[in-house]
Formats: structure tokens, sequence, C-alpha cells
């Protein structure tokens, strides 16, 4: 299991893992019933499709609709939240919380 | 009465206030571990009863569903108190076990009086949790907090007393939406549980709150408010639409979010969604799956809490820009992390995997398409937002500059106990199931629930990897995301003021207009009318006659039509 968490270090590497652990896994659902408590049968594959498909769609649309949304850190008032310095000088290591 | 789990720990944070510091640490363990005893060795039923105001109250009900929430609560209140044994400040340790008490003395009341009064106190208390940060943000955003918190509970007061004015009756079982009142309930509940639009309490306030107070408020104030819902709304039609759009709307959010606690505010809107619509659906199964879910959501949630928390302890940021690489440098933390976000992402032999799939499976079996495939999307999701993108930007991606070390010990017992929790749902089901309030057959681990979840991750994460590849998944620069928070926190700030003087000046201008009008008016009657001018000199006879008659012509023949 170590020997072969480390010999994926490289993304092109994790992406073969990924495939074919997908391959092997869409194969197997056209031997398994994966919709057994519903009488009639369901989209093959639903799962891979949505899993992909549906989250790459998804994650495409927050992708266009980021730039729309993005406000700098002040936007609401100088000093929200968000404007707050943190880092790593600001913690406070006694009472634990970020002052 | 006194010995009633929340009176314990209402009690015990009165004591606290006069503690020194190590024994306030020790009585946030011993409390809610004292109040988990008093909650078990209660027989179900209706316990001290009390009249007050004229109203019977009921203020301990004990029964399948109060049970397993009073359980869950204090189980979290402990992990959470584990987690802050460094904690010494009284504010935040009276707080902690106060909210508490209030959101356990909620899930046990038995009558919308005593329920109110618990809604308010869980406001009240967690707000210091907020404010304990002390920084001018805090504080502000604790305000803001309060007001919506507490305009939840206004809301609650005034449905109770439409209901008892329709209906002469507070107890707290089924309501629906029988009447306004009830449907003023339903808002109340909604807004402490974040429906759409009345979420953004939950982002605002969570990454504000201190590293500890996060953990234990993610716990316990939306898990209320689905525990008042699974009681007073079971079955209510609406909540599936509402809760299906819960799901799927903070996914971009939580894919965009900088700030890693607010990414997991949304995720945990997310969760709270399938909850709702488990409600919504309202058999057995699905009742049973909302509960099951909450109890699991509580833990993991907690969970990932507490690993950014801990990551926020050592290097002062949960921001994804600012972090990066500490696997090495927080192992530990790191695996818990994990064991957290594959529970999310329904992991086979982890918690999400037994409980998310219970809701899923009955909006399919009572026929809701369209919603049972919204939920699916929410999941696959939640696998990516969550489940590989917390871990990935913390402790895997391009280390960065960062001087870190393990979290302390005390961290670490609570982030292992909370995982192991995770683990035991996982493997042993039955552990879980065994507590649920409702009769319902169901099968956690059958081939193909393995093999769709399964494919599910694998194809999330394929997509995932090969989207961060291409650039389409990685932060483009900082800076927050607006949400309907943008509403009140910037464009009524910025109308508001010159709405009022735009009236302001347009008020005066009106006036001056009147006074020049009426002054116009007075130096005309002046100059016709006063006791040396036109009107007033001496008239003859003759020509006053004249106009008489003139008048009176006029007046008969105005007559004629």
């Amino acid at each position: 299991m170590k020997a072969f968490l480390m010999w994926v270090d490289t993304p092109e590497k994790l992406v073969k893992c990924l495939a074919i652990a997908g391959a092997v896994l869409v194969l197997l659902d056209l031997v398994i019933d994966t919709y057994p408590y519903v009488p009639r049968n369901g989209v093959p594959m639903l799962y891979a499709i949505l899993g992909f498909l549906g989250f790459g769609i998804v994650a495409l649309m927050a992708y266009v609709i980021t730039p729309i949304l993005r406000r700098p850190d002040n936007y609401y008032s100088a000093g929200s939240l968000d404007d707050e310095s943190a880092g790593p000088a600001s913690a406070d290591r006694t009472t634990g919380d970020v002052k | 009465m006194l010995l009633a789990p929340p009176f314990i720990l209402v009690l015990a944070a009165a004591i606290c206030a006069f503690l020194p510091s190590r024994w306030r640490a020790g009585l946030l363990l011993a409390a809610p571990a004292a109040a988990l005893m008093s909650l078990l060795s209660y027989s179900s039923g209706e316990h001290h009863m009390l009249t007050a105001l004229g109203f019977e109250l009921t203020v301990v009900r004990v029964d399948e569903l109060s049970r397993i929430f009073g359980i869950i609560f204090s189980i979290a209140a402990l992990l959470a108190g584990v987690f802050a044994w460094h904690v010494d400040d009284r504010m935040q340790q009276v707080a902690t076990l106060a909210y508490t008490g209030a959101a356990m003395g909620g899930v046990l009341a038995g009558d919308l009086v005593t329920l109110f009064l618990w809604w308010e106190g869980t406001a009240l208390a967690s707000v210091f949790l907020i404010w304990a940060r002390r920084t001018p943000a805090a504080m502000a955003t604790g305000m803001r907090y309060l007001i919506i918190q507490v305009t939840s509970g206004v809301l609650l007061l005034a449905g109770l007393l439409l209901h008892f004015y329709y209906t002469g009756s507070i107890a707290f079982d089924h309501l629906g939406l029988a009447n306004t009142g009830t449907v003023l309930i339903l808002v109340a509940f909604g807004i402490k549980c974040a429906f759409p639009l009345l979420h953004n309490w939950l982002q605002d306030a969570y990454p504000a709150a201190t590293i500890t107070g996060t953990v234990v408020m993610s716990a316990l104030t939306t898990k209320m408010a689905i525990y008042a819902l699974a009681r007073g709304y079971a079955g209510t039609d609406v909540l599936i639409s509402i809760g299906a759009v819960m799901a799927l709307f903070p996914i971009v959010f939580a894919l965009l979010e900088d700030d890693l606690r607010r990414v997991l505010a949304y995720s945990m809107n997310s969760q709270l969604g399938f909850m709702v619509v488990g409600v919504g659906i309202g058999t057995d199964l699905s009742l049973n799956g909302t509960v099951a879910h909450a109890v699991c959501s509580i833990l993991y949630t907690g969970l990932l809490f507490m690993s950014v928390g801990a990551v926020m302890y050592r290097t002062g940021s949960a921001r994804t820009s600012e972090l990066g690489g500490l696997f090495r440098a927080m192992p530990l933390t790191a695996v818990c992390c994990l064991v957290g976000a594959a529970s999310i992402s329904a992991m086979p032999l982890l918690s999400g995997f037994v409980s998310k799939s219970m809701t899923v499976s009955a909006a399919l079996y009572e026929g809701h398409h369209l919603v049972w495939l919204s939920l699916l999307l929410a999941s696959a999701a939640a696998i990516a937002h969550t489940g590989i993108r917390v871990p990935y930007v913390i402790f895997f991606s391009e280390a960065r500059d960062i001087e870190a070390s393990e979290a302390p010990q005390h961290m670490r017992w609570a982030m292992l106990a909370a995982a192991g929790l995770c683990v035991l749902i996982g493997v042993i089901p039955a552990s879980l199931h065994g507590l649920l309030p409702y009769d319902a057959e169901y099968k956690s681990y059958s081939l193909a629930h393995v093999l769709t979840q399964l494919q599910m991750i694998v194809f999330v994460a394929l997509a995932y990897v090969l989207l961060v590849r291409k650039g389409l998944l990685t932060n483009r620069g900082v800076g927050v995301i607006a949400d309907t928070d943008v509403v009140y926190r910037r464009w009524i700030p910025r109308v508001l003021p010159m709405l009022v003087s735009g009236l302001g000046t347009a008020q005066r201008a009106a006036g001056l207009r009147v006074e020049s009008a009426l002054g116009g008016l007075h130096r005309g009657l002046v100059r016709i009318a006063s006791p040396d001018a036109w009107l007033a000199q001496g008239w003859r006879v003759g020509s006053m006659m004249l106009i008489v008659i003139v008048v009176m012509l006029a007046v008969l023949i105005a007559n004629l039509f």
C-alpha cells in the first residue's frame, strides 16, 4: 500500500490510476444490477455519469461565475472579517485563538 | 428537575463563571458527561410538568426522537470540550456550557413555550462564542448573527401565540401548515436551519467565531432546528423542494470560497438540505435518514472543523490561499481530516455512507425523481468541494513557507475520537440504526450501493484532477464571494443613506416652495385686506347692493342647472 502510494507521485499517474479504477467499476456495473429496489431498470452507470459530467458541469459553472461574484476583501467594510489580517504572527498560542 | 440534562449544563455554566481556569476546562468535560448520564436515566415520556404564565409546560419530554438528539449533542459537546482543553477564557467556557444546555433543552422541550425559551437561549449564549474573538469584525458579525437569531425567536413566539389562539394548544407535536401561526413557526425553524435565502448567517458567523467556538456551534444550532422540523413538519411537501434547492445552491460557493471554515459552512448547509428533504418526504425511512444524517453530520462536520481549527491554531490561517503542503508537519491532523472528508464523501466503511443514502433512497422510492437526482448531484459535489478540496489544499497541495507543528495532544485526542466514531458507524451500522426513532428496514451495505458509491467517488476524483490540471478549479484570486448577504451588508447600507438624504433634500425643497407660495398669498391678502387697503375702505350703499344682487343672481343661475 505504502509502495503504491509512493508510486503515485505525479498527476499523470494519479489520473491513470483513477481512470483504471473507473473502468473496472464501469465494467462491474454491466454485471451487477445497481437498482435492486426499483422495479424498472434505471439508467446504467448513472453514478459515474453524474460524478464526472454532473460535477464537471457544476465546476465549470463555478469557473464562469467566479469573476461575477468575487469581491475584494474589504468589500463590505474596511476591517470586516475577511479584511482582518490573519497569519502566523497574529495567532496567539496561549489562548489558542487568532487575535 | 435541576438534575434534568439542560439544567445540569446551565447550572454548570453558572458555576463555571466562578471557577479557576483548569477547573473550568474540566467542567467542560464533566457537565456534558453528566448530562448524558442524566438523559439516559430518563424513561420515555413527559417529565417535569409545571404551570407558568397560565401555560402547562412540559420541560422534559423524552422519546426515541429527542433521545438520540440529546445523546449526540452531549457527545459533540464532550468532544468539543476535549478539543478546547487549552482554552483559558471564562467567556467562551461559560457560553459553551450555557449554549449546550439551551440546545439540549430545545430538543427535550415538550411544548412550544419551553422550546421558545431555549431557542432564544441558544442565540444569546452562542453569540459569545463569536464575540470571544474580541476583534471589531467579530463584534459586528456577532451582532448580525444575534439579530437574525433573535428574529427567528420572535417569529417563533408570534407563531406560537397565533397557534395557541387558533387551537388552544401549545403542545409541540406535529404542526404542519395548519394556520398562520404554524407557517410563522416554520419560517422561524427555517432561519435557524439555514433555508435558502435565510441561510447567510451561517456562512457569516462560523468563520468569525473562535476556533473552538465554531466546533461546538457547528454541532448544535442547525441540528436543533432539524430536530424541530422533524418533530413539527414531517411530511410537509414544501420541504422537499426547499431541501433540494438547499442541497444544491451552496455547491458553487463551497468550490469558490477561500476561507476553509466558510467552505465547511457551505458544505454543512448542503448536508442540511438532505435532512430537510428527509423531513419533507416524511416516511419512516426518510425520517430515520434525517436523524441518522444529523448524527453523522455532527460527527464528521465537527471533525472537519476541528482539523481546520487545529491547522488554524498552528498557522494562524484557515485560508486556501495561505495554506498548503502541511502533511509532513501535521500528519495526524491530516489523517483525521481525511477521515472526515471521506465520511462526507460517503466512502464505504465510514459514517456518511450509512446515513446519506437513506434519505436519497427514500426520495427514489417515493417517486421524487428530480429531487433524487439533485441529491445525487449534491453528493457528487460534496465529494469534490469538501471531500477532496479541503484536505488537498491544506495538506497535499504545493508546500508554502509555513512554520507549523502537529496539533496539541488534546486536539489530537478529540479528533481521533471523532474519527473513531465515524469509522465505528461506518463499519457497524447497527450501532447507529439501533438508536433511530422509527421502524424502517434499511440495509446499508449492498453490492449495488457500494459499487455505485465507489463509481461516483472515483469519477468525481477524476473530474477534479483533470479540472485542476487544466487550471479550471484553481483559486482565481482571493476575496469574498458575494452571497445574499450582499443585500443587507452592502446594498441597503449604501442605498438607505442616499434615500434618506435624497428625501431630506426633496422635503426641504418642497418646504421652500410651500413657504414661498404661502408668502405670496399672505402678501396678496395684505395688499387687499389690510386696514388701509382697498377692501377696508368705506364703500357706498349702492355699490354694496350691486354686489349683493350680482351674487344672488349667480346663485340663482347656478341653481337652474
